[in-house]
């Protein structure tokens, strides 16, 4: 019996996503199909980095409070705010009513470092002054406050936990939760991830010198390093009998999901991108699928020279000479970092149920080393989309998504 | 489902004597590595040669605040107390995921790699997954890892937020989950992060926190002693309830002794 749940299907039956190109799935389905990208100066992060193009959610945080009905007196940060748009669209969508057997699993890597940095001189001195936000700095408590959308107190859930593998938390919290459902431990997770833009990202990632000070160019023979953005993503998944039995509609199916690790740098990736190869490996053997059944890859392409070389390297050591169109949305969203494997989830979900591929914003020179990504043209029907999302510290995950 | 196992483990806490990092660090590292990641390396090479493993198929790590040491800086530079820029260094070692990976490097496991950061319950949530992992047949063998750092500048913090974390210290821990009950010293029954159920008795985390002091993952401790007593044949089942001082949820890990296979 148990060998046989390994083989249940998981479906989805919910997505919620905000990021730069849109709040809701409506707004964002607008932007990939006219190919509008959400980076812009930056606008609602106090900092003095204002030469860096960020993909910011174009909404203040009070905006955000207004819009979920919050009490704006009590202390919230923006990636709760931005997890609870999007879980809000996500639960909603699933119509699942009581939430007590379902776990929550969010992936964070900043929690509530944007006000802890704002905060940081209060908080070390003796005054009580912004104690809140110390209280809400750290990931768990940023998920616990996503899981009870927003509100301090108890969780609807039956537990919640958080996965931080950087900019791969989001993608390995939802593989936690098919796991979790094709092992029986649950019949449904919500699973995604968010992240809101901060200092710790722009000044952090610049350390690295690797942020461009111009639109990002994933995959260019130009590029010339990454842009930062936020957001976040979540989805309802379930077991296909689950969906079924209470007459859900099945939105896709998360067919597969690997995970492995680069093991060869804290913040590179190998030249032959060995951990976002097996991860890619992994997750079409989970799936079933021949690499000739992917209809489309969405890259993890940040535009840094480094990744997309080494990406490039994998797909191919996959795919050979049949390569499926490929395109990446950081040129869209900006890196939205540890929320980018669910918010990419989400635009797989949306390209699937419309049958449609983003075209390449910023791609005009290619690079021999890497591969050409999609610019538009006639494309096979999309019915299996390959996403991948790979962190630093060699965290690499890949999912697949399928038509129903 | 696989049974799974507890294969070795090793911890160092503030009862601990001081380790011998040399045998694990060379003076090059020593100098880029912070206190708490060098304890790391201790408890998971130590674990793993204890368990005759030099590559684990999966390493999973739980931490609530990560490394501290290089998140202090960071924000000291960020919020311009410090007046000095930000190091590259404090920017990657301030991820979580850092100390997985950096495992994951150090013992060529290009397996399934993984950090968990839910307060006081990111080592449940690790040794969860690692169970997972194990029982669903995906991996034969899993490191997982508790870590948390302390400082003074942390626990005047968190006093403020009431949560009195000063009589903790350092801590490390890592556990190599198996499939096989060779040589194995206990099973790992079950992990959830729910309560026990009615009528079960358990350790309760308060226990645990009395003997180590206060600290973020001390009932990874606490899971280490209850490895240990049943291996020694001093207890036949373990559970141990974790439920956080003052944070939502809670945990319930079930270790048992080996049935006589």
């Amino acid at each position: 019996m148990a060998q046989e749940s390994f083989k249940r299907r998981i479906v989805v039956t919910g997505a919620g996503v905000v990021s730069a190109v849109g709040v809701g799935k409506a707004e964002t389905l607008a932007s990939l199909r006219a190919g509008c990208s959400g980076l812009d100066a930056v606008k609602y992060l106090q900092t003095d980095r204002t030469e860096f193009p960020v993909g910011e959610v174009k909404l203040t945080d009070e905006e955000m409070v207004s819009r979920l009905g919050l009490d704006p007196a009590v202390p919230v940060t923006r990636t709760i705010l931005l997890g609870v748009l999007a879980l809000k669209e996500a639960l909603d969508e699933a119509g699942l009513g009581d939430l007590s057997a379902v776990p929550f699993v969010n992936g964070t890597t900043v929690g509530g470092m944007d006000r802890s940095e704002r905060y940081y001189r209060d908080f070390i001195s003796d005054r009580p002054d912004n104690n809140e936000y110390l209280a809400l700095h750290d990931c768990g408590t940023t998920t616990d406050r996503i899981a009870s959308l927003g509100r301090p107190g108890k969780i609807p859930f039956a537990w919640a936990t958080t996965i931080s593998t950087a900019c791969s938390s989001a993608a390995n919290a939802l593989l936690l939760g098919a796991d979790l459902i094709r092992c029986g431990q649950a019949e449904a997770v919500v699973a995604g991830g968010s992240e809101c833009l901060s200092s710790f990202h722009l000044n952090g990632f610049d350390t690295l010198m690797i942020v461009d000070r111009e639109p990002c160019r994933p995959f260019d023979a130009t590029r010339a390093g990454l842009n930062l953005g936020e957001g976040a993503a979540f989805l309802v998944i379930e077991s296909e009998e689950s969906a079924l039995r209470r007459g859900a509609k099945i939105l896709a199916v998360l067919a597969g999901c690997g995970n492995a690790c680069d093991a060869f740098h804290q913040t590179a990736t190998s030249p032959d991108g060995e951990g976002p190869y097996l991860a890619m490996k992994q997750a079409l053997e989970e799936s079933g699928l021949s690499p000739a059944d992917i209809d489309y890859v969405s890259a993890h392409g940040t535009g840094t020279p480094n990744n997309d070389t080494s990406e490039s390297a994998a797909i191919r050591r996959i795919f050979g000479e049949n390569l499926p169109p490929l395109t990446s949305a950081k040129a869209y969203t900006g890196h939205t970092t540890s929320a980018s494997g669910s918010i990419e989830a989400v635009f797989a979900l949306l390209q699937l149920q419309e049958n449609f591929i983003p075209v390449s914003l910023n791609f005009s020179e290619e690079d021999p080393g890497c591969i050409r990504p999609y610019t538009g043209g006639p494309h096979r029907e999309i019915r299996n989309i390959l996403s991948n999302a790979f962190g630093f510290g060699g965290n690499d995950s890949s999912i697949i998504l399928s038509r129903v | 489902m696989k049974k799974v196992y507890v294969k070795s483990f090793h911890a160092l806490s503030a009862l601990s004597e001081a380790p011998d990092l040399k045998r694990y660090v060379s003076p090059i590292d020593a100098r880029r590595m912070s206190s708490i990641m060098k304890k790391i390396v201790v408890t998971s090479m130590e674990a793993l040669s204890k368990a005759g493993l030099e590559t684990p198929e999966a390493v999973i790590a739980g931490t609530g605040l990560g490394c501290v040491e290089n998140t202090e800086a960071l924000l000291m530079s960020l919020s311009g107390v410090s007046g000095k820029p930000l190091r590259p260094t404090d920017f990657m070692q301030s991820t979580h995921n850092t100390i997985a990976s950096l495992i994951g490097i150090r013992t060529h496991s290009h397996g399934y790699n993984v950090t968990y950061s839910h307060h006081f319950l990111s080592f449940e949530s690790a040794l969860m997954d690692g169970w997972l992992r194990v029982a669903s047949g995906k991996c034969s063998s899993a490191l997982v890892i508790a870590a948390e750092e302390t400082s003074e500048v942390l626990a005047a913090m968190l006093a403020k937020i009431g949560y009195d974390g000063s009589a903790g210290s350092d801590t490390a821990v890592s556990i190599v989950l198996t499939d096989s009950p060779e040589g194995a010293l206990c099973e790992l029954e079950s992990v959830s992060l729910t309560a026990p159920k009615e009528g079960e008795s358990y350790v309760d985390r308060s226990e645990i926190a009395a003997k180590y002091g206060e600290n973020l993952c001390v009932t990874a401790l606490g899971a280490c002693d209850a490895i240990e007593k049943i291996a020694a044949g001093g207890s036949s089942r373990i559970i141990i309830f974790n439920r956080p001082p003052f944070k939502e949820g809670c945990a319930t890990v079930r270790f048992s002794a080996l049935c006589g296979n």
